[in-house]
């Protein structure tokens, strides 16, 4: 797969930035899972089960299961008999794996590339949930350096990483077609979301 | 037969004191090496149990102090992930600690996080079976027949408590050490008591060889042959041995002086009583020769008389009849061929002929019965000259006018022969000297008699019994027990009684 679609830069450039792109396109979904003996089959039968969430800040790891709730008027202490954090989406694979949780919120593009690097430990999980397609995590820098030098210059690098023999073995490394531009409509979904659950708050 | 040896070994068994020194010295070799070897393991036992247990609980303490010092933050902070994260690395950090699971609880009871969250999830409370095997108190309990051990320690924060790492962990190993320890040193124990044992029971052996050689010649004495041990036997033994050897043999040099001697002593004695008997049996050849002369006269005169010859020759047949028996009686007694097997019942009756005239010049009265009706496999002049010296004996101990009695049977297989008389009873001494008990301090006089005849019974394996008291006058009993292979013997046997009659 390559680079399919390249994205404009940002609507309010932060200076050199990128999107990373999977399958061509700079999206990625949150998978909420269980622990492979849970009987559940859709987000809503894990009312009551312990939840691990993957960090705070997270989008795929904590926002879009808090707009789930949200929507359905539930926060995760009505909704979770327990919920703690992780802080790692590979922690939260750990902790379903384990049995330490019922269910967990991940990012769909780590548990991915997880069941290729670690197929034993995916294997004790189920995705029972995918997200609709949101902007992948973008890499930003302070809008006051946006022109300097520096920010060009990694920005540069992102962006050429996939034509030079070294950043191939990165984007390879790293399970990635390469970095592309992109505007801050690629995020207006994630920041609806964002919005929704701040309401609730 | 083979109850008695059953019943002898049976003895041997239960009496201890009496067992060979061969066994009793590895025996107790053995019976120490048990002992020591059970002492020693015992403490080695007890000192690795001791130190196994004693490594165990700094080995946790340690464990402990590390999950403690992992946990103890994210515990106040109740933080799950890491409280569980910091157990699962723990599993390969502590290698030396088998945990089979290990649980934070918290102050109310609940589960904040194991390392086995299935078993034990979050917020569960620990199921009672298991929650009773931890110490109440921190610190470690120990379940030796199941292999395991639990710890418990409780978290404090400023002296406050914020939870408890409970933890069960597998001590299988331990206990697998301690077992091949035990069994190493039993099989290690085992082999060195058996060898100390074996070396013990051949040294042993090799020791007392000197004994058993000594032994077999003192058995020889026993039998009559005092025979000097070889000088090429004193040889690789002790000195203690070859002192005893010497004495030995300075012994049978003596006792082989004084059979000599005795054998002399016999010979004249022999002679002595040849001497009474030739001049008993020129009384009894003199008795009818006068009846003969008689008779030759009356021939000579009366001779053509068919009448008086035939009662006359009739006289002389009957008068030289009782001479050639008096005579026949004694060649068969004193001639060596005489030791020959087959004893038939006029051999004993015989014996009355050569016992009569002394009988009949002391006026005594002889009860003689013989019972005896086959030929039997015996010695017949060995039985016979026993039998005479001792009718002799009784004869001479029976005051005149007295009465010597005489009986000859057969019995469970042997001849047994009873001869008493009223004398007044055999001295003890030289009464346990005929019965084979000791050695009689003098054999004066007649004891010479006695000496052949103990000599003589005890060639043919007999047995004597003396019963005699100064009333009652004495009672010898002669048992000889029949011969199986009479043939076997014919060599060996006659070399005591030749040697007795033929001495000098």
């Amino acid at each position: 797969l390559g680079l399919r679609r390249p994205v404009r830069p940002a609507r309010r450039p932060t200076g050199p930035a990128g999107d990373a792109a999977v399958s061509g396109e700079p999206l990625y979904q949150t998978y909420v899972a269980v622990n492979e003996n849970s009987r559940a089959q859709s987000f809503d039968e894990l009312v009551g089960t312990i939840h691990a969430f993957s960090d705070p800040d997270s989008t795929s790891g904590y926002l879009v299961t808090r707009y789930l709730l949200a929507v359905r008027r539930q926060t995760p202490a009505s909704f979770f008999r327990e919920f703690f954090f992780t802080y790692g989406h590979r922690n939260v694979v750990r902790a379903l794996a384990s049995g330490l949780a019922d269910s967990g919120s991940i990012d769909g593009y780590v548990w991915d590339v997880m069941s290729e690097r670690e197929p034993e430990l995916v294997a004790k999980t189920r995705v029972v949930y995918q997200s609709e397609r949101l902007g992948f995590p973008p890499i930003v820098c302070l809008k006051t350096a946006r022109d300097t030098e520096t920010a060009e210059g990694i920005s540069r690098a992102f962006l050429d990483m996939r034509m030079d023999a070294l950043g191939q073995k990165i984007l390879v490394t790293l399970k990635l077609d390469g970095f592309v531009a992109a505007t801050p409509d690629l995020y207006r979904a994630t920041l609806e979301k964002w919005l929704v659950v701040k309401a609730q708050a | 037969m083979a109850r008695r040896e059953g019943a002898s070994v049976m003895f041997l068994i239960t009496n201890v004191r009496s067992w060979p020194l061969s066994w009793k010295a590895p025996l107790l070799t053995a019976g120490l090496m048990i002992g020591i070897a059970t002492t020693i393991s015992q403490v080695v036992l007890s000192r690795l149990a001791s130190d196994q247990e004693s490594n165990l609980r700094a080995l946790t303490n340690a464990y402990l102090d590390g999950i403690s010092a992992a946990v103890t933050q994210p515990v106040m902070r109740g933080d799950v992930w890491e409280t569980f994260d910091a157990l699962d690395r723990a599993r390969t950090h502590y290698t030396g600690v088998a945990a089979r699971y290990v649980i934070v609880e918290l102050p109310d009871k609940r589960v904040l996080a194991a390392s086995e969250p299935l078993r034990f999830p979050v917020r569960s409370s620990i199921p009672d079976e298991i929650s009773v095997h931890f110490p109440v108190i921190d610190g470690l309990g120990l379940d030796k027949d199941g292999g395991r051990a639990w710890l418990s320690r409780t978290l404090k924060v400023e002296g406050h408590s914020v939870g408890k790492i409970l933890a069960e962990i597998d001590i299988a190993a331990l206990l697998e050490v301690r077992r091949r320890v035990f069994w190493t040193l039993v099989l290690v124990n085992g082999a060195m008591t058996l060898a100390f044992a074996a070396i013990g029971y051949s040294v042993l052996q090799r020791m007392l060889r000197p004994l058993g050689t000594l032994t077999r010649y003192v058995e020889r004495v026993r039998e009559g042959r005092a025979e000097p041990i070889p000088e090429g036997d004193h040889h690789k033994i002790s000195a203690e041995f070859r002192r005893l050897f010497d004495r030995f043999n300075a012994m049978a040099r003596a006792l082989n002086g004084r059979e000599t001697l005795a054998a002399r002593l016999a010979a004249q004695e022999k002679l002595a009583v040849l001497g009474k008997l030739a001049s008993a049996m020129a009384h009894e050849v003199n008795n009818p020769l006068g009846g003969l002369f008689n008779a030759v006269d009356t021939l000579r005169r009366h001779g053509a008389d068919p009448s008086v010859r035939d009662s006359t020759l009739n006289l002389l047949h009957r008068g030289l009849w009782q001479i050639r028996k008096v005579v026949r009686s004694t060649i068969v007694t004193y001639r060596p061929e005489g030791f020959s097997y087959g004893l038939a019942p006029a051999d004993i009756d015989d014996l009355r002929m050569l016992v009569d005239p002394e009988a009949a010049r002391k006026n005594l009265v002889l009860e003689w019965r013989n019972e005896v009706f086959d030929k039997l496999p015996l010695a017949v002049g060995s039985v016979r000259q026993a039998t005479l010296n001792l009718l002799l004996n009784a004869c001479a101990a029976s005051p005149p006018g007295g009465k010597v009695d005489f009986l000859a049977k057969v019995e469970s297989e042997a001849l047994v022969v009873e001869i008493g008389d009223a004398g007044p009873g055999l001295p003890s001494d030289l009464a346990a000297y005929l019965m084979g008990e000791g050695e009689a301090a003098t054999l004066p006089g007649d004891g010479l008699g006695l000496w052949i005849v103990r000599r003589l019974v005890g060639g043919e394996r007999g047995s004597i019994e003396v019963a005699s008291t100064a009333t009652q006058g004495t009672i010898v009993r002669v048992a000889w027990p029949f011969r199986k292979d009479p043939a076997a013997k014919d060599e060996e046997m006659p070399a005591i009684a030749e040697e007795i009659v033929h001495a000098g």
